[in-house]
Formats: C-alpha cells, sequence, structure tokens
C-alpha cells in the first residue's frame, strides 16, 4: 500500500540516519532552495552544488530543528549560509564584473545589469532580495528565515532595494 | 518611490533559472546511498553530478512521477466533505462599516479604525464622527489625552512601495480638527532623504518623537580574508572590516521635538562605543541579532527590546528621553530564550511606575512580566492560558486584566499571576474576538466569524459590541454615522 509519511516520521527517520527519509523530507523545498541559491551565485551549476552541500549540513544538524518549526526557513537559512561560503571563495567573481557603465542596453533587457548590480550588494541583503523578490516570500516568512522580525526584514529589504535605485531607474528610461 | 511590482517583475527577468533534469534525484540518490549515522556524514560527499548516478535518477524519477499519480487518483476520487456555513451575524445596522480594531481612553471617549477611516465617540458609543481618513494606516492610531489624538499615514499603496513620505496626524480638540505634517527621516549615512518605516517611529504627542534604526554596513564580506575595507556601488564609505567586528552595525536612536521636521541623534551603540550610553553592542546585529521595538509612554521614560544574536532578549529603560540607557533585569522565561527564533517582547504597557511586557514563545506559549519599578526589574514569568498564540491583551489597570481567546474571555486581578475563565455570551454564533479595550470598567472588542466571510457584505462580518457586566453579556453597537 501507498501512503505518504508524516513529516515526523520523517524526522525521526532520517535522524537514525536514513537518508531517503531526509530526502523525502527536503523534497518540497529544493526548488526552492535552488532558487535562493541560483539568486545568490547566478550559476546553475554552482547552485546545485550549494543545495547539495546544504543538504548534508542540514541532515547533520537535523537535531537543531525546533519542534514546531518549519523545516522550509531553516533550510532555506542554511542554503543561503552555504551560498555565503561559496561567495566568499570566489570574491575575484565579483571584483571581476567590470564597471557599470559598460552595460549596455542589451543587458539591460537581458538582466545582467540587475544580476550585477545584485553582486555587488552584501550577501545579507542580497538574500532578503532573493527572498523577496525572486522567491516571492512574504516578510513574515523572510523574518523567520533570517531570525529577525517581520518589521526589520522590511526596512532592510527597502535599504537594498534603494541601493539598486539606478540600475531599477535604468531601465525604466531605456524603455 | 519604487513600485514594488516593478522590482518583482526585474527580478523574475533577470534570474529565470530551473535546476537541470534530475537535480533532485542526483541529490536523492546521495543522500539514500549514504548508511552512516549522519553525525558521522563526511564533509562532502557530493559534488558534481557523477554518470553512475544517472540511471538511479531516472530509475527515482519514474518511481516519484508513479507515486504522485497514485496520491493524485487518491486524492480525485476522495470523499469532499462540506461545512455548512455556521455564521449568523446579527446586522450592524445603516451604514456601519467594518470595524478592525477599537480602542477607549475612558468610558466616554473612544475610537475605532475602520478600513480607511478613524471614528471616534465622546459620549460612550452613543454617536460616531469620521474623524479622518486615510489610504494606509501606517501606525496604529493612539490617544495621548481624551482631546490629542496622533496617527500615522502613509501615501496611496505605500503598502506596495519602497519608500515613500509618512505624514503624521494630530488633533487637540477630540478629532474635530487634524494637522498634517510631513515627516523627514533622519539622517542615515549614505541612504540620503530615505524615508523609514513607520514601525520604527513612535510618537507620544503632536510634537515629541523617537525613531530607532540598524545600521549594518556589512560590504566585506565579498572581500578576500585579511583584507580590509568593502566596495560598494552606492557610495557609501568603504567600511574597515575587523576579524572582532567583520561587519560594522550600530542601533541609533534619535529624537524630534518639532513633528518630525529635525531629527537629532541621542543614542548610538556600535562596534567603535561598544557600551556607549548604557546600550551594549551586539556585533550579531543584523545576524540574528537586532532591536526590535522602541516604546516611550512620556518625554522621559522610553524603552527598546533588543534580541542578541546570542537569544538572549534585552530590555533597556531610559528616564532621560533616550539620552541614557539601563539594561533591565529580565529573567529568561521556562524553556530559556531558546536562540534567534525564540520569543519576541510584545505589550509594553505601564501604569505608573508599574507595567507589563509579554513574551511570546516560538512554541506558541505566552508569558507576562510585570514591574513596580518603571522597568528596571522584572518578575518572574506568569503564563497566559488560551490557544491563540495571537489574542490580545487588555488593561483595566495595573492588576486588573482580560484576554481574549477566539470566543473565550479571560480575567486576572491580579497582574496576571492567575486568570479566571468568563462564561462570555456573544450576540451571535461562529464569531471570535478579535480586539478588545477596557477603558474605565467598560469592556468594549471587535468580533469577526470564525469561518470565511462574504467580503462583499464586510459590514456585517466585522463589527463593535459593549459589555458592562465585565464581559459575560455583550450588546451589538450600532456605528451609524451621520
Amino acid at each position: 500500500m501507498l501512503f505518504k509519511r508524516s513529516d515526523t516520521d520523517l524526522i525521526r527517520s532520517a535522524k537514525k540516519g536514513d537518508g531517503f527519509a531526509f530526502a523525502e523530507l527536503i523534497r518540497p523545498e529544493y526548488g526552492v532552495a535552488f532558487k535562493v541559491a541560483y539568486g545568490l551565485l547566478q550559476n546553475v551549476d554552482d547552485a546545485e552544488d550549494a543545495v547539495q552541500e546544504a543538504a548534508f549540513k542540514a541532515w547533520r544538524k537535523l537535531g537543531n530543528l525546533r519542534e514546531g518549526s518549519g523545516l522550509r526557513p531553516w533550510f532555506l537559512a542554511i542554503v543561503a549560509n552555504q551560498c555565503r561560503g561559496v561567495r566568499r571563495q570566489r570574491w575575484w567573481l565579483t571584483s571581476s564584473t567590470g564597471p557599470e557603465n559598460t552595460i549596455g542596453p542589451d543587458d539591460v533587457a537581458a538582466g545582467v545589469d540587475l544580476r550585477r548590480a545584485l553582486a555587488r550588494l552584501s550577501h545579507d541583503q542580497q538574500v532578503l532580495l532573493v527572498l523577496r523578490f525572486y522567491l516571492d516570500l512574504p516578510y513574515e516568512e523572510i523574518a523567520t528565515t533570517l531570525g529577525i522580525s517581520a518589521k526589520a526584514a522590511r526596512t532592510r529589504v527597502e535599504r537594498a532595494v534603494h541601493r539598486l535605485r539606478p540600475i531599477l531607474q535604468m531601465r525604466e528610461a531605456l524603455t | 518611490v519604487i513600485d514594488e511590482r516593478r522590482v518583482f517583475e526585474r527580478f523574475h527577468e533577470a534570474l529565470d533559472a530551473q535546476p537541470r533534469p534530475g537535480a533532485y534525484e542526483r541529490l536523492q540518490t546521495a543522500l539514500a546511498a549514504n548508511p552512516v549515522s549522519p553525525r558521522r556524514l563526511p564533509q562532502s560527499i557530493f559534488r558534481r553530478p557523477e554518470s553512475r548516478f544517472a540511471i538511479a535518477g531516472w530509475v527515482a524519477v519514474f518511481l516519484a512521477i508513479a507515486l504522485a499519480a497514485v496520491f493524485l487518483a487518491a486524492r480525485l476520487y476522495a470523499p469532499i466533505t462540506v461545512k455548512p456555513p455556521t455564521v449568523t451575524p446579527p446586522p450592524a445596522g445603516g451604514n456601519a462599516p467594518p470595524v478592525g480594531t477599537v480602542e477607549f481612553i475612558t468610558p466616554q471617549h473612544g475610537l475605532v479604525i475602520t478600513n480607511g477611516s478613524v471614528l471616534v465617540t465622546h459620549d460612550g458609543g452613543q454617536h460616531w464622527q469620521v474623524s479622518l481618513t486615510f489610504d494606509f494606516l501606517a501606525a496604529g492610531v493612539r490617544f495621548v489625552d481624551p482631546q490629542q489624538i496622533v496617527a500615522l499615514t502613509g501615501e496611496p499603496r505605500m503598502s506596495e512601495l519602497i519608500g515613500g513620505t509618512l505624514v503624521l496626524h494630530a488633533t487637540t480638540d477630540g478629532g474635530a480638527h487634524w494637522v498634517a505634517k510631513p515627516i523627514a527621516a533622519a539622517t542615515v549615512t549614505g541612504m540620503g532623504d530615505w524615508t523609514f518605516l513607520s514601525e520604527w517611529t513612535y510618537f507620544i504627542n503632536a510634537r515629541e518623537g523617537w525613531q530607532h534604526d540598524e545600521f549594518y554596513l556589512d560590504m566585506c564580506d565579498v572581500a578576500p580574508p585579511g583584507e580590509h575595507s568593502g566596495h560598494d556601488a552606492t557610495n557609501v564609505e568603504p567600511s574597515p572590516c575587523t576579524t572582532t567586528h567583520p561587519f560594522l552595525k550600530a542601533i541609533v536612536i534619535y529624537r524630534t521635538t518639532d513633528s518630525g521636521a529635525h531629527w537629532t541623534e541621542v543614542a548610538r551603540v556600535d562596534a567603535s562605543h561598544p557600551t556607549s550610553r548604557g546600550l551594549q553592542f551586539d556585533p550579531g546585529i543584523g545576524s540574528g541579532g537586532f532591536a526590535n521595538d522602541l516604546v516611550f509612554i512620556d518625554s522621559k521614560h522610553g524603552y527598546v527590546t533588543v534580541r542578541g544574536s546570542d537569544g538572549t532578549r534585552r530590555l533597556y529603560v531610559s528616564q532621560d528621553g533616550g539620552s541614557n540607557w539601563t539594561r533591565a533585569q529580565l529573567p529568561a522565561p521556562p524553556g530559556g530564550w531558546g536562540g534567534t527564533s525564540g520569543p519576541d517582547l510584545n505589550t509594553l504597557t505601564f501604569f505608573g511606575s508599574r507595567g507589563v511586557v509579554e513574551v511570546r514563545m516560538a512554541n506558541g506559549n505566552r508569558y507576562t512580566y510585570t514591574t513596580s519599578d518603571s522597568g528596571l526589574t522584572w518578575t518572574n514569568a506568569h503564563l497566559i492560558p488560551g490557544d491563540d498564540s495571537s489574542g490580545s491583551l487588555a488593561f483595566a489597570d495595573a492588576d486588573h486584566w482580560w484576554l481574549i481567546d477566539q470566543n473565550a474571555l479571560y480575567e486576572s486581578d491580579n497582574a496576571g499571576a492567575t486568570w479566571r475563565p468568563v462564561k462570555t455570551k456573544l450576540p451571535a454564533a461562529g464569531i471570535r474576538f478579535t480586539s478588545i479595550s477596557a477603558g474605565g470598567g467598560i469592556l468594549w472588542a471587535t468580533v469577526a466569524p470564525a469561518a470565511a466571510c462574504d467580503l462583499s457584505k464586510l459590514a456585517d462580518c466585522n463589527f463593535l459590541i459593549r459589555s458592562g457586566d465585565g464581559g459575560v453579556t455583550w450588546t451589538v453597537v450600532r456605528i451609524a454615522t451621520a
């Protein structure tokens, strides 16, 4: 008989070392986790690797997941931290993206300008913007993921968008 | 001002990627293939997809599709139960607007907030007047005294905008006339005239207000290890990074005495001044730690709640208008603070030197602490009854409190040490409390259907009720405006 195991059951099995159970547990979150990683790393291979590494870290830290807490914000936070580590290892990529004034209309249309500007922001700000505008998460869920208050999340998102304002306005001027 | 919808569009245009086919299945295979305890897992056991996982991945895809098909079929043929509607609200009468929240400062003087307006009464709810209309109510409307009311509003669609201007509204004649003044933002390095969020702004009257903010100029984390100074494209001054404090962060408190036209920095704590003016710097601010709330009860007495990056909650008390602060003695609740996902401090309310603060735990438990020395020391926690973690507290005075919990009502006459359920009889079936106010011996509450409501009949969905016998019986208050 086919049936769906409850999250509680999957967590219990995963804590005992059942990798398939942990894989089932994070299955609903895989797509979202990939989007977080891609938004932060902007490379499909690196994003998949980061999610994979984060999955193993999450498995090892499954005992830290508080009872009653949501799996998604906890897992996304681990993915974001994994991406922070990846970005630190490849810091030179950020500094080699070139000055913004070399961006042409085609780049703007393709979103290159926004991706480049995003990469120049701090990790915390990138995470905020990706969670908000790429994953469309409400501020309450962003707050839970980052361990901050909802109003702090909103303030920080607004600050981060403010830093992107020249990029956002450039698109408006060209269209 | 930036339209948030355009930002959504830009991000979805610029970041459009999907994982390669079979990516999840490859991860699943790798996880399932590891038989050891997660504690002993190697740090890196799976990197790039490898060919030996490909076959197992496709098998896993096939199994997943088959499983999904079976599951969907089971759902399609499962019996569907439909619950009958249980809401039978009484008519609220006339052109009654849907009521959101209620606040009474005396038995005679009160207000209700509706979707777009503030209505006031000065005769115990017999007559109501539309006093203020708004497109976006940025913060709660607050009585200073029966004649003075302050409110913060924003421009239309402000909830959908990034930035925008806040406006302080104040009346000194009970709401007959209002004066509106746009609020300037306090000066923030590199942020120009960027407007603050309303939740971080607190006015105690038409002139005096405070803002708190947190800097986190963390632009160092893309720099190579060992090097200093970050770079940012928006002309913010480069920030030195140190191993002790990798990010420059700070909590800053500003004060205005001219209705928000000008702001003066009165306190700041950061890495350079880690114990400035009684505030304690937390290097984790911005990474789990943050300033949560700022409340002033008069020109001198103010309170800031801070969540430390180590999970502790701190409460700072000022007795000189925000210039100097003292960390309050706040014992941990049962079970401890519980890390960054732990509780928050809410509902800071004072009656002279006596006060109460509420702690909401992540597991839904709620506790109250009380103080009798203006917040410097707090008693041990008392558990709040009820199942609704969002139920509101109302305070008649420092000892007599009320608690709403769905359609239940609790009363305490010893400052929350013990509670007793009130045998309350709501005026309709299928409704629940949404807000409560205990002004001068009269209980006022707003109620809404416990189930979904016909949005075309909002006026019948949310309405105001009143109790003169301690919450045992309630009557519907008709808010018929002229």
